[in-house]
């Protein structure tokens, strides 16, 4: 299950890292807003950013299927969790000030509606990594 | 302000994250290292069965020589009585 979740996240992650590479237009997506204000606005900076997170989740991946290397495998995924959080809580941002981050205004709700996704998958990879590198924390209570 | 604010608190999420897995994490079993204390296992195991034929062995040559001993004795001891005689 953690797997799904963090192929989930590279995916995504470099679907975005391309279309910056295209266009600087994705900036502006509400999810990647505030990554890229912390990459100073930078259209090729930010993909760079997307990028360096996916590949370093994809190594995570794999040393976690060795078995091997817990400690570094958990560091390598951490990364890709951080950009997760900042982009939930940028459509955080946006709903609560109902208005999209390029601008455009919408009822909170039809904000909540559209940016849900993203909010629910920067939870769910959290946990997805919680079970993945710390089951005691899940199992050991029961 | 909130430019500073998200990032902020993404890191403490992720740095909560890690403190969590490290402390309730299990540590993973080196799969190689098993099976290299299996194959060790194995090995001492196979030595052990040959130790102990080799046991059973020895204790079937003993019982013969025991057996060879005690036929030697008699005919000393007949031999002794002839020349007495």
């Amino acid at each position: 299950m953690t797997q799904l979740f963090t192929w989930y996240g590279f995916i995504l992650h470099m679907v975005w890292a391309l279309g910056l590479c295209l266009s600087p237009t994705p900036m502006h997506a509400t999810p990647l807003n505030y990554f890229a204000r912390i990459m100073g606005y930078n259209q090729y900076l930010t993909a760079a950013g997307l990028f360096i997170v996916s590949i370093l989740c994809l190594i995570g991946v794999i040393l976690d299927r060795t078995n091997r290397h817990d400690f570094i495998a958990l560091l390598c995924v951490i990364p890709q969790q951080f950009v997760m959080i900042v982009c939930a809580l940028g459509s955080v941002m946006a709903i609560a000030l109902s208005h999209y981050a390029d601008g455009v205004e919408r009822h909170m709700g039809f904000i909540l509606a559209d940016q849900f996704p993203f909010i629910i998958a920067a939870v769910m990879y959290t946990l997805a990594i919680l079970s993945n590198f710390g089951k005691d924390l899940f199992w050991k209570h029961i | 302000m909130e430019t500073y604010l998200i990032p902020i608190v993404a890191f403490i999420v992720s740095t909560i994250t890690v403190i969590l897995s490290v402390r309730f994490g299990n540590r993973k079993i080196d799969i190689d290292y098993v099976q290299q204390l299996r194959n060790r296992v194995l090995a001492l195991q196979t030595t052990l069965r040959a130790i102990r034929v080799n046991e059973l062995k020895l204790k079937e040559e003993n019982d013969q020589l025991k057996t060879q001993n005690l036929d030697l004795l008699m005919k000393i001891n007949e031999l002794t009585n002839k020349i007495t005689k």
